[in-house]
């Protein structure tokens, strides 16, 4: 057992299992470390628990043993009350965007801001920004309903670095666009990772760590395995994507 | 401030939305009537308690030789009942009526013109009341009686005490009135936040996701409750204005200084003003704690 955290591990799953009830494992003895600054991508099939972990780290869900330190912080031990600060540095594109329908999707990405205080106007000129790079600038008048699956996931990326966290999760950023988009969106990924971002990148598709030369965290039957950069090998993954 | 954000929570087309800022019109239009209607009570009852019985009347029967003892006279009897009086807290001054006088009160029953210097006529004497709350009637009654039992006190204390009882009730009622629409209308902006609360689960789980903590959740709805209460507020304004604006312009035609002189008429204006800033302000909190609550123990 892991006694001192080091502060350069910005997350740590330590002898981490959760089943939801007696027949439904999800992990058993998880012990993953990401340092801070790191590019993972997290791969496994469909139904492996990639959603799940992500959903460990923003503190949605709880494991049902071991522990799990954020920031140096076992999350157990956070008080409900620091939750909301706690995710305030940690953005997340969530595989269904998680807009909201009833703002325009400026105002969705200034959201974060609105939430720590900004006020409105400033949110909104920052968040024209972002709508800019993620080349949305067209758009932003516009409800999150009349945009196609590859547009919210830009809106979702812009509204979770719009608050310069130190992690960004992405769970499934590729599933719902084409492959020129997708390398478009992991470029994206890339700038936040060059500026000190530690980024996790949920996805089915095991190719993508190859083309991108980051480690792998392979999840499959309960278990985590760490794949290095150089040793993963040129694979389709099963659904053959 | 808080009108010219957004709201991050659609609250305004609820469907709760589109009728609570009338059932807030209507309360403010009931609790401003209420307490127009309790204050100018309390000042009628302060007009009529500063008039009423500020004096008393004693009737000492002329008395029958034969019935008292023989040592005491009409005058002795007169005497004493007069230091008695004088002496008891809160009795000004005492006068005696002149036979003139008394006949002059009994003129309608009894006809002009006639003959009266035979009729036996009793003693009237006026006691004028300093401070009535220093006067206790029924021990100077007693004390009275005690000195010459057939004598006849008239203070018109009951039925004036009666009156200002039904008017201090009626006061009683419209403040009763008043809290009872404070508390429905905290209990209606209470239910429906809590209501739109889940209704907009999704939405207030995003805002929870992006890093919002309960107040900044909870000030949504707040700043959706001063909304309505502006709403409501003003619309209840504008009806008891109007119905004050009616009430005067009656009252000019009947002889009563109801609603029109000039101290009472500001306080009713004020009232107008006030009943629908309190309401507002018993709302915001409201919406406010019951969310709170709500994220704490529902959601
Ligand atoms: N709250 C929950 N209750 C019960 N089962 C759950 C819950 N959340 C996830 N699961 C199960 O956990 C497994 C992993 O789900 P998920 O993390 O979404 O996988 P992935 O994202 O890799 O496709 C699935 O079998 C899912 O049914
Ligand atoms: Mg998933």
């Amino acid at each position: 057992m892991l006694q001192k955290k080091k502060t350069e591990d910005v997350i740590s799953f330590d002898n981490v299992s959760l089943s939801f009830g007696p027949d439904n494992k999800i992990f058993s003895n998880l012990d993953i470390i990401i340092p801070k600054g790191s590019f993972h991508f997290l791969t496994g099939p469909s139904g492996a628990g990639k959603s799940t972990f992500l959903k460990m780290v923003y503190l949605s869900q709880h494991q049902t043993a071991g522990s799990v330190f954020l920031f140096a912080r076992n999350t157990l031990h956070i008080n409900h009350s620091e939750i909301p600060y706690i995710r305030r540095k940690i953005g997340v594109v969530f595989q269904d965007f998680r807009l909201i329908p009833t703002l325009n999707i400026l105002d969705n990405v200034a959201l974060p801001l609105r939430v720590r205080g900004v006020e409105t106007r400033k949110a909104r000129s920052q968040a024209a920004e972002l709508l800019d790079w993620v080349g949305l600038e067209d758009a932003m008048q516009r409800s999150p309903l009349t945009l196609s699956g590859g547009q919210q996931q830009r809106v979702a990326i812009a509204r979770a670095v719009i608050g310069r966290p130190e992690i960004l999760l992405a769970d499934e950023p590729t599933g719902n666009v084409d492959d020129e988009i997708a390398l478009k969106l992991l470029h994206l990924f890339e700038e936040l990772h060059k500026v000190g971002t530690t980024v996790i990148v949920a996805t089915h598709n095991r190719s993508l760590p190859h083309t991108f030369h980051h480690p792998e965290i392979f999840l499959n039957q309960g278990t985590g395995i760490l794949i290095p950069p150089s040793s993963v090998p040129v694979f389709r993954n099963r659904e053959g994507k | 401030m808080a009108l010219n954000t957004y709201a991050d929570v659609p609250l305004n087309a609820d469907p709760s939305g589109r009728f609570v800022p009338w059932i807030v019109a209507l309360m403010v239009y009931l609790a401003t009537i209420s307490l127009m209607v309790a204050f100018s009570v309390n000042s009628i009852i302060h007009r009529w308690d500063a008039g009423f019985s500020a004096c008393l009347t004693v009737e000492i029967p002329s008395i029958n030789p034969s019935d008292v003892s023989e040592d005491v006279d009409n005058g002795q009897i007169r005497g004493r009942i007069i230091q008695t009086l004088l002496k008891t807290p809160g009795i000004g001054s005492v006068r005696t009526l002149s036979r003139e006088e008394i006949l002059k009160t009994l003129e309608p029953w009894l006809g002009e013109g006639n003959d009266l210097s035979q009729l036996p006529l009793p003693t009237l004497l006026e006691v004028e009341i300093s401070q009535r709350d220093h006067l206790n009637g029924d021990f100077l009654k007693k004390a009275l009686k005690t000195i010459l039992p057939t004598i006849i006190v008239e203070d018109h204390l009951g039925w004036q005490r009666s009156i200002l009882d039904l008017a201090y009730s009626a006061q009683v009622i419209g403040l009763l009135i008043v809290c009872m629409i404070m508390l429905a209308a905290i209990g209606t902006i209470a239910f429906t936040s809590q209501t739109s609360l889940i209704i907009h689960r999704n939405i207030i789980e995003i805002l929870y996701l992006v890093g919002a903590t309960d107040a900044y959740i909870a000030r949504q709805f707040q700043n959706h409750a001063l909304r309505v209460g502006i709403k409501g507020g003003f619309v209840g304004f504008l009806l008891s204005a109007m119905t004050f604006l009616a009430l005067q312009f009656f009252a000019s035609h009947l002889d009563t200084t109801i609603f029109r002189d000039g101290g009472s008429s500001m306080t009713l204006w004020a009232i107008a003003l006030i009943v629908p800033f309190f309401i507002t302000i018993f709302m915001m909190l409201a919406a406010r704690f019951a969310v709170r609550l709500a994220l704490k123990y529902v959601i």
